[in-house]
């Protein structure tokens, strides 16, 4: 898949999961996916949910809430997968992230991003790229190159 | 996939506008600044074109042909030198020292690529 | 542009130094050749450079210097104080003469700087200077262009030797073909009998008629870097385009070559300039040898353009690929509304859409692959060549070339594997004496054996040298000082040693395998592909590659299975039998083993490690498949159906678990997971 990471725009995408606001750079967005069959790898960790064919490419797709520390809810019509790019080791890796649902595309200056708090609950602090606020609300700005570009799923041997 | 150019010089200058034309035009290009150094980047690689300077520092564009030619994986690979006009034994001598053809500057994009045309698709 | 010209100022600035260095050191010692050349070869380029970059006037004064410098360089005049000084001043001159657009202020100048060097070469020569030898290159004004196609006749017979300057005489007719319509005819005549050719000479030569409104200047610059190693006429044949009158293009030939046989190539293939031979003699014997023609030709480096194949961007391949897998989808959604509305003339058109889009599928994914085979040849040629001038007698063995791969895939092994050939040439196989000594057979093999295993493609090559020889390496390992922990190492791990970077046992840094690259490189390579190579070897008997890759975007043939909701494919090639079982059958006490037929061997069910062994169905299945030559059972609840599965890699993410090779799209869109089987079994067992 030709994925590119189109760099250097204020724009971002913005989305939510229990009740916190999130917003991602929208040069890594590439698409938003109705929430359909996933093909669970067996005895993976549990917030990576499986994988998805999206257009003839297997997509992994991780679950936004697990991996963020929000309880499990069961999904909603408003449930989706937001697939995004990243660079991982010099390539361009493509992801996709399940989310409570999708909100507006928001444009922030970079004088309004603030850098992120040092507290998190459960939350680790390097995700977030900063913070910003719209209409009263907090929006959380994620790092995704260092929240995925780590990860790399191992299988446990067995699920007790 | 697309064909990767090896263009050896001392002057940078030439370098970058040879580079600059030549990744325009959809080539890949890889940068030696001396007989030296291209050899160091045709190891271990596949190269599809040899574009070199005659006089470079350390070892000059015939020595490096010559020495290019004794590599199993370069013995056909096409390979150009650049000269200056009005060079006539030049372009003879490197002939014979295995170079396919020559390139004389001045030279623009259109003369560049019409050369390569005649050596590389 | 302006980008460049800034850069070559700065060049300039650079070499003016450099120059000045060299004029200050050439005072001290005015006999320095090399001092001499590197003033030559900077006046040279900023010559050259000048000229590209609008810096007119310093290309025009340092030609005039780079004159001057000839003189001492050819060693017919001795340099002198005076020269040096004067040099030196003109380069103060020339960092005046900087400037795109001159004014006179600037053309004056640089008149005097060429006037000045101009007397300073006639008082070393004390002759007359000509203007030829001193003005600057007149370009050749331009042509008049004809307007109206004229047709004329070229005879291209290259040197056999062409070839060895990297000339590929297509692609002059080729370009030819740029420059109006042809009609082309490829001689054989000095085509040599099969086992007398050498692909490296080219024996063929070219006839043809060309109906162009360039002038015949440029018609003769296309040959241009071959006028020494290739005849070339041009002739006019007549002021119009008489291409499509046959009769005149052949009275031409006829009255030019009485008993040559020329053969013609068919318009339409032309315009590629395939050795495509239409039409040959009805005589027997000219075709038996045209074919043979046209096989050898496909092994030499001559046609790079095969007969029967074209090239199409991988890229487009994979576009192609994808549009496929969705069209699949779309047909698994018409089938499902198919037989929801049981319309028999809509399941009709339903089933035939099915049957295309699978076949198209199917075409789609062989189209990417391409056997080894393609690229066995490289290797004949190099252990060829490579013996020869090693002097030593030496044959490649190979097997399984037909094993097909992703062709990215093949591309990227071909340098591996010249790599470990060299290598094996090299270092490996032993001189002829050596051998005989050793009570060898004189003449050493190499052998390059593919084979699909499992979901690898397994590729062994190995040589009957002399072996790794596990001291050297040890010492050369102490002597880098960069693996100090060898007590504790196995042998084993010893050898693997020369995959480290850095390392190479070879005390001489021979032409052919020394010089920077090493198996280090070779090892990268590989695992770039997502591949393992192993090595293993025996003093005095052998040494062994063993480079396993994956299919990535291979096809395998596999068994579609399902545990729980989740499908599974299992590689045939492993797979021994099939059974059904009943649940109680399934011992689990103290070890995991089954009794079918007489012979216990242990088991792993898959749904009791996928599913938490919840919903154990009554019946299940039972594959049976090979793990290290043992027989192991690995139980899934249904087997569906044979499938052929295109596996498509995992994603980097999932890097790192090895238990799934990949995954596979079924006809619904829905996706399939390829086992590893050896993987698995290791890990569950």
């Amino acid at each position: 898949m030709a994925a590119e990471i189109i760099q250097g725009l204020n724009s971002y995408f913005t989305f939510r999961l229990g009740s916190e606001l999130f917003a991602v750079n929208i040069g890594h967005v590439t698409k938003i996916l109705g929430l359909s069959e996933i093909t669970r790898v067996p005895n993976s960790p549990k917030y990576f949910r499986g994988i998805i064919n999206l257009f003839g490419d297997v997509l992994p797709v991780f679950d936004g809430r697990l991996k963020f520390g929000f309880p499990e809810v069961e999904s909603t019509r408003n449930t989706c997968i937001l697939v995004f790019v990243f660079e991982l080791d010099g390539q361009v890796v493509s992801s996709g992230i399940i989310v409570d649902s999708v909100e507006k595309v928001l444009i922030f200056e970079s004088d309004q991003i603030r850098p992120a708090p040092t507290v998190g609950k459960g939350f680790n602090n390097e995700y977030i790229h900063g913070i910003t606020t719209y209409k009263d609300e907090f929006v959380i700005i994620l790092n995704l190159e260092k929240i995925f570009s780590e990860e790399e799923i191992s299988l446990i041997k067995s699920v007790e | 996939m697309s064909k990767q150019i090896l263009i050896a010089d001392d002057s940078e200058s030439i370098r970058e506008v040879l580079a600059y034309s030549l990744k325009n035009a959809g080539y890949e290009v890889l940068m030696a600044c001396d007989g030296v150094d291209a050899l160091k980047y045709l190891d271990g690689r596949t190269v599809d074109l040899l574009l070199t300077d005659y006089h470079m520092p350390n070892m000059n564009g015939l020595e490096l042909i010559g020495k290019v030619r004794k590599i199993e994986n370069y013995k056909f690979i096409p390979i150009l030198v650049l000269t200056t006009e009005n060079q006539n034994n030049l372009m003879k001598e490197a002939r014979d020292s295995g170079a396919t053809g020559w390139l004389t500057k001045p030279f623009n994009t259109e003369k560049l690529l019409q050369t390569l045309r005649k050596v590389i698709r | 542009m302006n980008s460049f010209a800034e850069k070559f100022k700065a060049e300039v600035g650079e070499y003016c130094e450099r120059l000045e260095s060299g004029l200050l050191l050439l005072e001290q010692d005015k006999e320095n050749d090399q001092v001499i050349d590197e003033i030559f070869r900077i006046m040279h380029s900023m010559k050259g450079s000048g000229g590209m970059f609008g810096f007119d006037l310093i290309s025009d004064v340092t030609h005039d210097l780079e004159s001057l410098y000839d003189l001492f360089r050819n060693k017919k005049h001795k340099i002198d104080s005076e020269v040096i000084t004067f040099t030196l001043n003109s380069i103060d001159g020339l960092h005046h003469l900087m400037v795109q657009k001159p004014e006179d202020e600037h053309l004056a100048r640089a008149e005097e700087l060429k006037l000045a060097t101009r007397q300073q070469i006639l008082r070393l020569t004390q002759e007359e200077i000509t203007p030829e030898n001193l003005k600057s290159p007149v370009r050749s004004s331009a042509l008049e262009q004809v307007s109206n196609p004229v047709t004329y006749f070229i005879s291209f017979i290259p040197d056999e030797d062409i070839l060895a300057n990297g000339t590929n005489p297509l692609y002059l007719i080729d370009e030819l073909h740029a420059l109006g319509e042809c009609n082309i005819r490829v001689s054989f005549s000095q085509l040599p009998a099969l086992s007398e050719i050498n692909p490296e000479k080219c024996y063929l030569s070219w006839n043809l008629f060309i109906a162009s409104t360039e002038n015949v200047e440029t018609l003769h610059d296309v040959f241009i870097f071959v006028t020494k190693h290739a005849q070339v006429t041009i002739e006019k044949v007549a002021t119009f385009n008489v291409l499509q009158n046959e009769a005149v293009l052949s009275d031409f030939l006829n009255a030019k070559y009485k008993n040559e046989q020329w053969i013609s190539l068919e318009p339409e293939v032309q315009p590629a300039i395939k050795t495509e031979i239409i039409d040959p003699d009805e005589n027997e014997e000219a075709g038996v040898l045209l074919k043979s023609v046209a096989e050898v030709s496909k092994n030499s480096v001559f046609a790079q353009t095969t007969v029967d194949s074209i090239r199409v961007d991988s890229l487009k391949i994979d576009q192609y690929m994808n549009l496929v897998s969705e069209l699949i989808t779309a047909q698994s959604r018409l089938e499902m509304i198919s037989t929801k509305i049981k319309n028999p003339d809509l399941e009709q058109i339903s089933e035939a859409f099915e049957k295309l889009s699978r076949q198209l599928r199917d075409n789609a994914f062989y189209m990417s692959l391409i056997p080894l085979q393609s690229i066995a040849v490289r290797f004949k040629r190099l252990v060829h060549d490579l013996s020869k001038s090693l002097e030593k007698e030496v044959v490649l063995v190979t097997d399984g070339m037909e094993t097909e791969l992703d062709k990215n895939i093949i591309e990227k092994l071909i340098e591996p594997i010249l790599h470990i050939i060299r290598n094996s040439l090299d270092h490996g196989i032993e001189s002829k004496s050596a051998r005989l000594a050793g009570q060898k057979d004189p003449v050493g093999t190499i052998s390059i054996k593919a084979s699909t295993i499992g979901s690898y493609v397994q590729i062994v090559i190995e040589d009957d040298g002399a072996g790794l020889d596990l001291n050297k390496i040890k010492e050369k390992a102490i002597s880098k000082g960069i693996f100090p922990d060898l007590a504790s190492m196995t042998q084993e791990e010893i050898f693997h040693l020369i995959f480290e970077p850095g390392f190479s046992t070879s005390e001489l840094i021979t032409d052919v395998s020394g010089r920077g690259v090493g198996m280090d490189v070779v090892k990268r390579r590989v695992q770039e592909m997502r591949g393992s190579i192993e090595i293993s070897t025996e003093k005095n008997r052998f040494t062994r590659f063993t480079i396993k890759l994956p299919l990535s975007l291979s096809i395998i043939d596999g068994l579609l299975t399902s545990v729980g909701e989740s499908y599974y494919v299992i590689p045939s090639s492993v797979i021994k039998k099939i059974y059904t079982i009943k649940r109680e059958l399934l011992k689990t006490e103290f070890r995991q083993v089954v009794e079918l037929e007489g012979i216990q061997f242990p088991y792993i069910n898959l749904h009791q490690e996928f599913e938490n062994g919840n919903h154990l169905p009554e019946e299940q299945f039972v594959v049976v498949v090979a793990f290290d030559n043992q027989s192991f059972g690995l139980v899934v609840d249904t087997v569906i159906r044979e499938y052929q599965a295109v596996i498509k890699p995992l994603g980097r993410q999932l890097k790192g678990q090895d238990v799934f090779s990949g995954a596979s799209i079924l006809g619904t869109g829905q996706l399939a997971l390829v086992i590893d089987t050896n993987k698995m079994i290791q890990k569950y067992s």
